[in-house]
């Protein structure tokens, strides 16, 4: 009985000895190549391989800086990366981690260090600027010690995630020069605090530093939101080359993500009407060719300004050049823009640029130029825009709401009411001008004519796509579809143009290798095939801009709906690539298609 | 007509229409301050009132412009007192209520008129709070729905005001000029009597020599000025055509010929840029023309090289052109008289204890 005993013990001896001289057994191959990404201050990522066979999952350990490990995290096979967010700003942290199962753990993998971005707790400051109640000899870096002058802000280069706010109400006379860039994740944000009116910023006419109130030069990340802009030396005569806003890259860069929102800018310059002059103007520069993603202008009010109210430009995307290097992802939406001394808005050298929600208004008082146009651009699409009182002394001269000019590509305008313009709604322009197509939209009592072409002799404009346009002529006005310019190599199709009142609409000049099918027709003769003559039943025609209703605001522009019983329903032809919706927003098709702005 | 006779021009009927206004808005129009008995008016334009909250609205609109003045001028800065400080016998305050009464005033003459005739109803601020709500919240609205909103999504108080006001005399005129302003032929030949010399007188043919100096960037820019301005400065100016000769086979060196008949299009065509400043060009000179423009551009040295031709466009080719002429002053002849009228009436508690914080 003793000598089976003692066996047992030395067995069980011999056993755990056996256990204790290996450590842990090699059953589990150990993970390889972990690697560790910095995502933010505070938020790495780590990946790893392994082979994960007989393996429950991994172990990860973490130590900061020079401490001990700690176990951070048991994690399930199949997963081979894991997220350790919650960090610190600017800390070094050493990773490892080793798999396991029910048994064993595997040895562990190399280590990885890293160390985290400096942070909103590091490196990111907020600015307080108020010319009031600030001190220059203050911090800046928070209400109740803000900085006084704009120069403590002109002699500083920002960094990502710094945000730079000015009091409400309060006034600088002077020039805003900001620097600096910020990333991705933490652009630099200008901005107001406090309530009240937006800041002031009086340019007083400067011409220095590129002759503008507020300048951000070559800076990426930025938004630029809710300041009030002047730049006038308070006279009505040209003060120079003067802007209120300008962003501006030199160095070859591309520079990203540069937001101007809700800014008031008004009162540039005298009564002038040059394109060197104006509110708020987004340029390139420089030998090497620099550009733009991702330019947002939105929900800016500009007004009383010399010049152009909203304008891109860039010395390296003429659409004759060999390589082009436009700005893209260009978004100019939401603006309240005129009047202004020459056009509202004119998008150069930008591919793919959305123009929308715009109102346009009283533009060129001091000269002539469209409401809007586009140049050296491809694929441009204007919608949603309201444009009207573009008007001055007639005559063959450039004046109406929207323009497709030359050096383009791809023209789109869409879904955009224009009004009360002198010179007609659309414009087309010679070569080069590929494939522009005007869609949807709607014209009331514009006058002269309705469309103007900005050529007689030199052509080159490939065939063009005019379709379901609504042209609307009140008693009384002398227009023609086509007045002085002869209509060049254009498929109208499914528009309807409607002259009121006793005074027959006409066409003006022939027409030369264009295609009228499927429009129809109110008082003016008709062309083409599938033409339909008589009232098309408006539900109310003539109340669009025209109906100031102090006391019962319309909702407007339903009156181009169709009634039913129309002529113009299911009359139409089928367009191919037609985008889908009437100007209301109504499917296409329903049915055969209509003709006008509106799919019953 | 080419572009820099066209604003010319219209500076100048602009500059005597301002003249003739503040002329007749200072020395006839009958004001007077009183008490009016309520609280929420400021003043009254031909009985309409103005009320505290749209008078601040323009107030409000006007201070950037009172700041800037008054810093041009004086240097002053903003400052708790800066309002009611005076400054060599101009304060601040008064400065931007009489800005704001002469813009509010010829606002209300406008609504005023328009109502008389019936083509609004009266305009009244609280009407107008409320239609603005319910615009930008029908606009939310249609948004959220996904339905279709031309122009922006949300406008504030001011941008709609303006937006109700400038359709308001787009109307008004439209409605002038088909009953009231409707100009016999005599009227339209007067017309174009008066102005055959200064508006409807072209240059038929344009022959110029040029020296083209283009640039794309504005270092390009700087490079091309500085060469033109030190060319230019050697040219003789007595003898233009011969100073340009003699860069004959330079390749800066050009000669067009512009034609009347043969229209340039396009808004950023620098051949018709060239036409215009040819075009204002007398025989004899040489002219150096900077566009100023940054980038894309060219800078000149033009000459003629012969006297224009000239041509006068003939009345029926122009009639369009003398009946907005006549329109438009028939406008501003009625605004000027309407103003030279307008009686304003100052509720006087109200209007001197307006008062503006920073």
């Amino acid at each position: 009985m003793l000598k089976k005993s003692v066996i047992v013990a030395m067995l069980l001896i011999l056993a755990a000895c056996s256990k204790s001289d290996t450590d842990e057994p090699q059953t589990i191959e150990a993970p390889a190549s972990l690697s560790a990404t910095v995502i933010s201050e505070t938020e790495v990522d780590l990946s790893w391989n392994h082979n994960q066979s007989n393996t429950t999952g991994y172990k990860l350990e973490r130590k900061k800086g020079s401490g001990s490990y700690s176990q951070i995290a048991l994690i399930d096979v199949p997963l081979s990366t894991f997220n350790n967010v919650g960090l610190i700003a600017n800390q070094e942290y050493t990773y490892r981690i080793r798999a396991y199962n029910s048994q064993d753990n595997s040895a562990y993998s190399n280590e990885v260090s890293i160390v985290t971005t400096l942070g909103n707790q590091s490196g990111a400051k907020t600015y307080y600027l108020d010319s009031v109640d600030g001190d220059d000899s203050n911090l800046g870096t928070n209400e109740a010690s803000a900085w006084q002058s704009i120069s403590k802000v002109n002699a500083l280069t920002f960094s990502a995630g710094d945000k730079i706010l000015f009091k409400s109400g309060s006034v600088w006379n002077g020039q805003l020069l900001l620097k600096g860039s910020g990333t991705n994740a933490m652009p630099i944000i200008v901005d107001k605090y406090g309530t009240g009116n937006k800041p002031i910023f009086n340019g007083g006419g400067t011409t220095a530093n590129d002759g503008t109130t507020v300048r951000l030069k070559n800076g990426a990340y930025w938004e630029i939101n809710n300041l009030e802009i002047t730049n006038t030396d308070g006279s009505d005569i040209q003060q120079g080359p003067i802007w209120g806003l300008r962003v501006i890259v030199d160095n070859g860069a591309e520079i990203n993500h540069i937001y101007i929102r809700d800014c008031y800018v008004h009162d540039v310059n005298g009564d002038v009407a040059g394109k060197d002059t104006g509110g708020i103007y987004v340029t390139a520069d420089g030998a090497s060719p620099a550009f733009y993603n991702d330019l947002k202008i939105e929900n800016n009010r500009v007004s009383n300004v010399g010049g152009l109210g909203i304008a891109t430009q860039s010395p390296h995307a003429s659409m004759n050049a060999s390589s082009r290097t436009p700005f893209l992802n260009v978004r100019i939406a939401g603006n309240s823009v005129g009047p202004t001394g020459r056009n509202n808005m004119i998008v150069r050298v930008s591919d793919d640029a959305i123009v929308e929600h715009n109102r346009l208004i009283n533009s060129s008082v001091f000269d002539k130029g469209h409401s809007i146009f586009n140049f050296n651009t491809i694929n441009c699409t204007m919608q949603y825009n309201e444009a009207y009182g573009n008007v001055g002394p007639q005559g063959v001269i450039d004046r109406g709401g929207f323009d497709a000019d030359y050096n383009c590509k791809d023209t789109t305008i869409q879904y955009n009411y224009s009004h009360d313009n002198n010179w007609g709604f659309a414009i087309m322009k010679k070569g080069i001008n590929d494939n522009v197509t005007i869609r949807y939209n709607i014209s009331e009592n514009d006058k002269i004519a309705v469309y103007f072409y900005g050529f007689e002799f030199e052509t080159g404009m490939t065939r063009a796509n005019v379709y379901n346009n609504v042209h609307y002529v009140e008693a009384g006005l002398d227009v023609k579809v086509f007045r002085d310019r002869t209509p060049f190599n254009t498929n109208f199709y499914n528009n309807i143009f409607h002259f009121e009142g006793s005074n027959a609409g006409a066409w003006g000049k022939e027409p030369n290798n264009c295609l009228f099918e499927n429009n129809a027709y109110y008082n003016i003769s008709p062309r083409g095939a599938g033409a339909i003559s008589g009232d098309p039943l408006f539900v109310a025609p003539n109340t669009g801009g025209q109906d100031i209703d102090w006391n019962n605001y319309p909702n407007v522009l339903t009156g181009y709906k169709l009634q039913a019983g129309s002529p113009c329903i299911n009359a139409g032809k089928v367009v191919a690539d037609n985008g889908n919706r009437d100007f209301w927003g109504n499917t296409l098709y329903n049915g055969n298609p209509d003709i006008g702005a509106h799919e019953f | 007509m080419n572009t820099s006779s066209y604003k010319q021009k219209n500076s100048i009927l602009y500059s005597i229409g301002a003249i003739l206004f503040f002329i007749l808005f200072t020395t006839c129009k009958k004001e007077s301050t009183t008490a009016i008995g309520d609280a929420n008016v400021v003043f009254k334009v031909n009985n309409t009132s103005v009320t505290t909250e749209e008078y601040d609205l323009f107030l409000q609109d006007q201070k950037a412009l009172t700041y800037n003045y008054f810093f041009k001028k004086y240097k002053a800065k903003n400052s708790p007192t800066f309002w009611t400080t005076t400054i060599e016998g101009e304060t601040p305050i008064n400065y931007i209520k009489t800005k704001t009464n002469t813009q509010l005033t010829s606002i209300k003459v406008v609504q005023d008129y328009a109502s008389n005739i019936d083509l609004v109803p009266q305009f009244n601020f609280e009407t107008f709070i409320t239609d603005w709500k319910a615009e930008n919240n029908r606009r939310k609205i249609k948004k959220n729905a996904g339905e279709v909103i031309f122009g922006p999504i949300e406008t504030s108080k001011k941008e709609y005001y303006d937006y109700l006001q400038s359709n308001l005399e787009i109307r008004l005129k439209d409605k002038l000029n088909t009953t009231r302003f409707k100009p016999s032929k005599e009227q339209l030949e007067a017309l174009y009597r008066s102005f055959k010399n200064t508006h409807f007188t072209y240059n038929d043919t344009i022959r110029v020599a040029y020296l083209n100096f283009p640039y794309n960037t504005s270092t390009e820019r700087k490079e091309r000025l500085k060469q033109a301005q030190s060319i230019y400065g050697k040219l003789n100016k007595q003898k233009p055509h011969l100073a340009l000769d003699s860069y004959k086979k330079n390749e800066f060196y050009h000669t067009k010929e512009f034609y009347d008949a043969v229209k340039l299009y396009g808004e950023e065509n620098p051949e018709k840029d060239l036409k215009a400043y040819a075009s204002n060009l007398k025989f004899g000179v040489l002219q150096f023309i900077d566009t100023k423009l940054e980038t894309n551009s060219s800078v000149y040295i033009l000459t003629l090289l012969a006297p224009h031709v000239q041509a006068t466009r003939p009345f029926d080719s122009v009639r369009k052109d003398l009946s907005y002429m006549y329109k438009a002053q028939k406008y501003k002849q009625l605004m000027d008289s309407l103003s030279n009228n307008v009686s304003i009436i100052f509720n006087k508690p109200v209007y001197e204890n307006i008062t503006i914080t920073r």
